[in-house]
């Protein structure tokens, strides 16, 4: 039969944040029954829903740029299943944007690029804004940092500075700071923003890290219809 | 679902003693919760936290906390304990202990919450009575709401506890352990029992006397993290009377009451509209028996295929099995299939009227084997009354028997086929009809253990077994008096919580606490004679003392006492005229 592809982007907040991926997605496959979404079924002696994820979200972490592909056996308008889901999301998760996909579009796993994470920290001693800025910039100029990564041969050291694409720096009116940092997604590997803060537990407490942005492959054109 | 705190007459929270894991699993809360919600009261809930967090909340000084809005237990007007085994004790106290309640009753003041039990140990709540301000017996639809009413208008009228636990005195099925007094003689037996002014002399267990017509709830909880059992439930009925005597569930659940397929469906679809579950449970003691299993089933098959929702049926009965039926409830892989034959000998069976015959079971076997099942789990008990080790050996005689049929069956893939024999520790249970009898000890136990630990050996064969340890001391709680309560503070004091739990469970520390507080295992498990006093002889559900004593009788002698279902008669267990109710089939029919 043939199935009809969306792509939602909805955000996981509040205590949502401690809900593993697995546990996500059972939340969604209930959410789409809810919704009475004619969802397409795996064919086989145990048929699953046509579901399929983004880059998974680390446990503990906020996104406003979570997204999956469903596929349904009718279609519907956009409209139609914005309006289903919102209806019948579970709280912490919300749709924000919904559009219809090409049949052939590459999956998110395939199609992800880069992802941007927020960290919203507080100093731990009072600096001021312009030393925050010194050893950020210090950072971005090292040449690696080094995490240990425990793999079932044992620990192993990673030079994950070539995976950090970019960051943005602000400071709140409060004295708190926005470090915003884009990392690889994809074959090369990526940086989990929990690897990444243990450059920054010295200096900072962090307050709370949340995913923003996912850039694809499709580039801008695809990112605007979002 | 969350109620504005401020807006409600009463708040109850209700509260598993074990992990969130398995507490989501249990029906009967899931019920309550939503029965209360829908009055003008507010129900939330809690379970018990798991090691590392309790660690936590101790260290922060936080106390324990509700799941919906995180208040404290302590905040709340009423907490309610499910009482669904013996070895949860030990984590009531610590979840009252961490939200600061004083766990005993007479260090609670007219501030702290009441606290209240049901569930199946209501029917001997002896040991924890100093604890609880209330335990209701029996079914607690109804009565919960009566329950809360009192509570609220004694709060609204200014009344104080000890008010309010005079009016309660008046509803059905309630036991307020503090108006009964107990003595005991030199020897340790109860010399008497004696109820405290107005109280009833007698508390008969409360039941829902029109359960299948009564309103199922219009919603269900939906978990977020993976529970034990995932799934919409609906109990398809409720008793069973096949009068396995050593059954407790079969004996304080009476009588039979089966819903009509009209209702279970109605029910499961608007569950299903409002939960998106993806899988059903027909959830009953033994669902197979349901009279209008077949109608079910292909009605519901018909309303739910098209959405992909998998129905289950747990707990089938050898006799009941077809591999028919059990095809349509299993989807996909075929994996292990599971039967209770219970006793080793046809003789011993008799015994506890678990009346399969050894052709019936090998039969079953076969027919599971031949519509491709190749694992097969079988679930016996060691030390049921008058077990030898005949019936033992009538264990391992059936196991190898099947595992061979199973080979032969599945020839090239013999090597597959694989029998796993699972044997627990018979502990006689109040209000059954071995509630007189010996539970064998613990020495006695590790001998039968290793007698078939011995003999289950080879390939295809796999034999697991119960912490011997931990049966003497469900045993001793099972049965167990007022003077365990002492202990079971002991034993908090000195660490136990999970003890259900193999791993976390400290016998050391148990023997430590039984020593302290003078108690001796052999008192508890001995026999008892017919005309002993015992604890929960003030407690009934319905079964006059008679039918079990005859019942006790009968099994001494191996006579079988058919189901009161299959119209051969009643066994005049007393539930009906004690409690004014009639056993209901979905047909109609009634007996």
């Amino acid at each position: 039969m043939k199935t009809i592809k969306y792509r939602i982007r909805y955000s996981k907040t509040g205590a949502a944040r401690f809900t593993s991926h697995l546990d996500v997605l059972r939340a969604l496959t209930r959410t789409l029954r809810r919704a009475g979404l004619p969802v397409a079924f795996s064919a086989g002696f145990n048929p699953k829903p046509q579901l399929s994820f983004g880059p998974p979200l680390p446990l503990g972490v906020e996104s406003s740029a979570e997204y999956f592909d469903l596929e349904l056996n009718v279609p519907l308008t956009e409209a139609e299943v914005m309006f289903a889901l919102k209806q019948h999301l579970p709280p912490g998760l919300e749709v924000i944007a919904l559009h219809q996909l090409d049949p052939k579009a590459p999956s998110l796993m395939a199609d992800a690029i880069s992802i941007y994470y927020q960290f919203t920290l507080e100093r731990k001693n009072p600096v001021p804004d312009r030393q925050v800025e010194e050893e950020f910039a210090a950072l971005w100029a090292s040449p690696e940092l080094i995490i240990t990564k425990k793999t079932k041969q044992g620990e192993k050291k990673v030079n994950i500075r070539p995976l950090w694409k970019s960051y943005d720096l602000s400071f709140t009116v409060d004295g708190g700071i926005d470090f915003q940092i884009e990392v690889a997604f994809g074959p090369q590997g990526t940086i989990r923003p929990d690897d990444f803060g243990s450059f920054l537990v010295a200096a900072f407490r962090i307050e709370k890290i949340r995913r923003t942005e996912i850039r694809f492959k499709g580039g801008e054109r695809r990112q605007k219809v979002l | 679902m969350i109620k504005p705190w401020d807006q409600v007459r009463l708040r109850v929270v209700l509260a598993f003693p074990d992990l969130y894991e398995i507490g989501f699993s249990h029906l009967g809360l899931r019920l309550l919760y939503q029965y209360i919600n829908k009055e003008h009261y507010l129900a939330e809930r809690v379970y018990a936290p798991a090691a590392d967090l309790e660690q936590e909340l101790r260290k922060a000084g936080l106390p324990l906390f509700s799941v919906e809005t995180r208040h404290s237990l302590a905040q709340f007007d009423v907490v309610g304990f499910t009482l669904q085994y013996e070895l949860s004790y030990t984590n009531i106290l610590n979840m009252m202990n961490l939200a600061g309640i004083p766990i005993k009753r007479e260090d609670r003041g007219e501030t702290d919450p009441l606290i209240i039990g049901g569930g199946p140990g209501s029917f001997n709540p002896e040991p924890i009575s100093a604890f609880f301000d209330l335990f209701l017996l029996g079914e607690g639809e109804e009565a919960i709401l009566e329950i809360l009413a009192i509570i609220a208008d004694g709060k609204e009228k200014g009344k104080t506890k000890a008010g309010i636990k005079q009016d309660l005195l008046k509803v059905e099925g309630v036991y307020l352990p503090e108006f009964y007094r107990v003595e005991y003689t030199d020897d340790g037996k109860i010399a008497a029992l004696h109820p405290v002014a107005s109280a009833p002399p007698v508390v008969q267990k409360r039941i829902l006397r029109n359960f299948t017509a009564f309103p199922l709830p219009t919603a269900d909880l939906v978990p977020w993290i993976e529970p034990i059992h995932d799934r919409a439930m609906v109990e398809l009925f409720r008793g069973c009377t096949r009068g396995c005597r050593f059954c407790q569930a079969g004996m304080i659940y009476r009588p039979v009451r089966e819903r009509s397929p009209a209702t279970i469906e109605a029910y499961l679809q608007n569950v299903i509209a409002h939960t998106g579950y993806e899988e059903i449970s027909l959830t009953s003691l033994s669902s197979a028996d349901y009279t209008k299993i077949q109608e079910l089933f292909n009605n519901l098959t018909a309303c739910f295929s098209d959405q992909n929702i998998k129905l289950s049926l747990p707990s089938l009965r050898v006799d009941s099995f077809s591999p028919e039926l059990a095809a349509r409830f299993q989807s996909g892989r075929k994996g292990g299939l599971t039967f209770a034959p219970e006793a080793g000998t046809e003789r011993l069976r008799q015994v506890i009227n678990k009346n399969l015959s050894e052709e019936q079971i090998l039969t079953t076997a076969q027919e599971a084997f031949a519509a491709g099942w190749q694992r097969l789990k079988l679930y016996f008990m060691i030390g049921l009354p008058t077990e030898t080790d005949e019936d033992l050996e009538g264990i391992v005689r059936l196991a190898k028997e099947i595992l061979a049929l199973g080979r032969r069956l599945h020839g090239p893939k013999a090597g597959r086929v694989q029998v796993t024999v699972s044997a627990s520790t018979f502990v006689p249970k109040p209000h059954t009809p071995f509630q007189w009898r010996p539970q064998i000890s613990l020495t006695e136990t590790e001998r039968r253990q290793k007698f078939l630990k011995d003999r289950l050996v080879g390939r295809g064969l796999q034999f697991s077994w119960h912490d011997p340890s931990l049966s003497q001391l469900e045993g001793v709680f099972a049965r167990g008096d007022r003077r365990l309560g002492k202990t079971l503070v002991k034993a908090w004091e000195l660490g136990c919580t999970f003890d259900s739990w193999p791993d976390q469970f400290h016998w050391d520390r148990w023997v430590e606490a039984l020593e302290a507080t003078d108690v001796q295992v052999d008192a508890y498990l001995r026999p008892r004679a017919y005309d002993e006093i015992l604890p929960w002889d003030h407690l009934s559900a319905g079964l006059t003392k008679t039918y079990l004593r005859d019942e006790d009788q009968r099994a001494e002698q191996g006579q079988i006492t058919l189901d009161c279902r299959a119209q051969r008669g009643c066994s005049t267990c007393g539930v009906c005229s004690t409690l004014g109710a009639a056993p209901e089939r979905a047909g109609g029919e009634n007996d």
